[in-house]
């Protein structure tokens, strides 16, 4: 069951009605039941993976929480923090590594003893297994008092609107609204349905819609020409934007319709005018997350090398990060790439500040318009890299790009729809960026220019969205 | 906001939706037969699947043969689907005096329709006829967002014609040529005519329907480029081609015309895929179709 399904479309209007009629109390047991019937419905034996991670959580937090000794605390902590990876680590990288393994030995005809594995990564692994590490560590580090009830951690870890591609949230947020719901709140009530519909706007209309078009450029590259490929190239930033963007609008909207405040996820991130901006306003839930658990820690270590220190926290994150997102030496090399250019940004910092400041280039419109262009082209660089299946083929890309331009591959109605929707988006953003309290249409004052937006994206997105129930990319993750 | 306000807003704003809802429906209904030329009491009506949409030329068969001409023709359809197209065309035209048909060597073939065919038909779900065809085939949770969510039952490929069929633009755009790389030149052998009874049954039933209907009927071969033609089992063909000889030859009205002729299909210029004439080959059939209306 996805967001985008019809299934869910009736799911959610029982889960509110159920949760608001039951009583404040037990409002996380219907929450709990509903996520665990949400996930179950996916794949069973999901349930018994993220049931399981729930219970050593439970326990070690707890655990950790009652130990006096410094040193138990560490070795608990640690303890809990490799059983909960063990299997992210198994069905993500074990299965790869293995195949990679049997593949490589098959050259030099030596036989690897073990068989060749096809496990299906399940669905929003990754997300609370960092969920699960963030609220050990910060038990570990006192910041949070390990929950008492199993079930409220239960639903933390399982609580459908998240399970699946995040928001990755803290333990710190989420378990006092778990433990105290709020009565309904009719504006929160409404503010989700915006965002929800909006969310379905930016998935249905602009992300489905734009891989129409890179999927089948991207699917083929060696047949298509370097202009198809340097269009598919400049799309592909958008349709993630449009996706996951889109998915968490969904899902902070969903959260707020049942009273629970979720992070934000995304800041308007193509008008960023540096890399490292751009992070702050890119899956700014995993950045955090990354920051606080490994950037931070790291950076502190390695103080002593100075700026060197620096560029290796920054390297080593984005490299983690990379290969969170999937065990691929494309993901690794993209990674590097990022933390790359953060480094390089960081390393000329100090020059650029003063450069910008002797021509006084801040406030320059014009340059900020290149900044932020410079800023989408170094994403969508490496954003190449991460759509592509091995380095090599992201290697052709670059290479068609700058040396094999031909018969452009023009699939008019696709693209005439999807640049109408990217429009519509930066608009949206830009809007929201520089006029946030003068033009809005959702939260307008008038009654008849609020209904008159929700009329005119529901139909557009009746009309014009791609309503074939696509997964989503970070599903993959 | 509270409990009472929210719940009252919420029952206007649906009450509104469906009500938007049906207008743009109607309009965008009205823009759909307008492209079919199905809204227009027509007296030419063709009827196929997309060999037939690429390779008449409405407005100039009705410029040339002055009278009016609807095409109502869909991609991928096969007999059934057209039986109840042409019944449902019949609901709202009576003053049809011709009705081409678009025949091939597959159109007795069994079973090579996509399994999702029926929605096709959604935008015309207010008719019985395609409401009944739609609630046997699509699942009961299609079937009901497509009956209340009535603008569900258009996409963004029939925005497309919708604005055409308002424009009034009806040209083929296939504009590009069969180039050397899409001839299959590796066939062995020759290719069988699918004979299906049941699909002979459909033939039968719909050419009842239209001669019921007091139409004539112009049973159309649609050419296609040589080597594809070639491929084809002769003497299978030439049987096909005797029985919808014979087939025209017991009824009146009815007449049956084989467009795979020399000058026609030897030609790549014609063509824009194997089996599909590009806007040249549109003009050369429409040019031959003309005599057979007058």
């Amino acid at each position: 069951m996805v967001f985008t399904s019809l299934n869910f479309l009736i799911f959610l209007p029982v889960v509110m009605l159920l949760f608001y009629i039951t009583p404040v109390k037990y409002r996380w047991l219907t929450l709990l039941i509903s996520s665990y019937f949400f996930y179950i419905n996916i794949k069973p034996i999901y349930a018994l993976l993220s049931g399981g991670i729930t219970v050593s959580t439970y326990v070690f937090t707890r655990l950790i929480d009652k130990t006096p000794d410094d040193n138990k605390k560490r070795i608990l902590m640690i303890l809990n923090v490799i059983i909960i990876l063990l299997p992210l680590l198994f069905f993500k990288y074990f299965a790869v590594i293995n195949n990679e393994l049997i593949l490589l030995l098959d050259d030099w005809h030596l036989r690897w003893p073990l068989p060749e594995m096809r496990y299906i990564l399940p669905i929003g692994i990754s997300y609370y297994t960092f969920m699960c590490i963030g609220y050990t560590i910060d038990v570990y580090n006192e910041e949070i008092e390990a929950e008492k009830n199993i079930g409220i951690v239960a639903l933390f870890v399982s609580f459908f609107p998240l399970i699946l591609s995040g928001p990755i949230e803290r333990a710190k947020n989420m378990l006092p609204q778990f433990r105290d719901f709020q009565r309904i709140n009719y504006d929160d009530l409404v503010k989700g349905m915006q965002l929800m519909l909006w969310g379905f706007f930016m998935k249905l209309v602009v992300a489905d819609r734009i891989a129409m078009y890179v999927d089948v450029v991207y699917g083929n590259i060696e047949s298509y020409s370097g202009n198809s490929l340097l269009l598919a190239a400049i799309l592909y930033p958008f349709q993630v934007y449009a996706d996951l963007g889109g998915y968490s609008l969904i899902a902070i909207g969903v959260s707020k319709v049942l009273g629970i405040r979720v992070i934000d996820n995304f800041k308007r991130p193509f008008f960023a005018t540096t890399m490292a901006e751009f992070w702050r306003r890119w899956h700014i839930s995993l950045i955090t997350w990354l920051t606080d658990y490994l950037y931070t820690p790291l950076s502190f270590s390695l103080r002593k090398w100075g700026l060197w220190g620096i560029i290796l926290a920054l390297e080593l994150t984005f490299l983690i990060s990379g290969i969170w997102h999937m065990a691929s030496m494309t993901m690794v090399v993209w990674g590097l790439l990022q933390g790359t250019f953060l480094s390089i940004e960081a390393v000329t910092s100090k020059r650029r500040t003063k450069f910008e400041g002797k021509y006084s280039l801040s406030n320059k419109k014009w340059y900020m318009l290149l900044s932020m262009m410079f800023t989408f082209i170094l994403f969508a660089i490496s954003q190449v890299v991460g759509r592509v299946d091995t380095v090599g083929e992201s290697w052709m890309v670059f290479r068609k790009i700058f040396s094999e331009w031909g018969s452009f591959y023009l699939d008019m109605t696709t693209l005439f729809y999807a640049f109408i929707g990217i429009v519509i988006i930066i608009l949206k953003d830009f809007i929201d960026e520089f006029f946030p309290e003068r033009i809005n249409f959702f939260t307008n004052k008038r009654v008849w220019v609020r209904y008159s937006s929700y009329l005119t994206v529901a139909f557009v997105i009746i009309l014009f969205g791609v309503l074939e129930g696509n997964s989503f990319i970070y599903f993959h993750f | 906001m509270t409990a009472k306000a929210f719940f009252i807003r919420g029952v206007v704003l649906i009450c509104i939706f469906f009500f938007v809802d049906f207008i743009i429906s109607l309009f965008l209904v009205e823009g759909l037969k307008k492209y079919y030329g199905i809204n227009d009491s027509p007296n030419v009506l063709i009827n196929g699947s997309s060999m037939a949409m690429n390779g008449f030329n409405r407005d100039a068969i009705s410029k040339r043969s002055g009278k009016k001409v609807a095409s109502y023709s869909l991609e991928g359809v096969g007999l059934g689907e057209r039986y109840e197209m042409i019944s449902h065309f019949y609901q709202t035209n009576s003053n049809v005096e011709k009705v081409i048909f678009e025949v091939s060597p597959v159109i007795f073939e069994s079973s090579s329709l996509s399994k999702n065919i029926y929605t096709i038909f959604y935008p015309f779900m207010d008719a019985k006829n395609m409401d009944t065809y739609i609630y046997n085939r699509a699942p009961i949770k299609d079937y009901l967002v497509h009956k209340f969510i009535r603008c569900s039952r258009f996409d963004s490929r029939l925005m497309r014609l919708i604005i055409m069929g308002f424009m009034g633009n009806f040209d083929n755009m296939k504009t590009n040529e069969l180039s050397g790389d899409e001839i299959a030149d590796d066939k062995i052998g020759f290719v069988s005519i699918p004979y299906d009874e049941t699909k002979k049954d459909i033939f039968g039933e719909t050419m009842n329907l239209i001669e019921a209907n007091g139409s004539d009927v112009i049973l159309v071969m649609m050419p296609m480029y040589k080597a594809k033609y070639l491929s084809f089992n002769p003497n299978e063909y030439t049987q096909l081609s005797d029985y919808f000889r014979n087939f025209c030859l017991n009824r009146k009205g009815f007449t049956f015309i084989d467009l795979n002729r020399k000058e026609l299909i030897e030609n790549t210029k014609n063509f824009s895929d194997e089996v599909h004439l590009n806007v040249n080959g549109q003009d050369e059939v429409t040019k031959m179709i003309i005599p057979y209306l007058q």
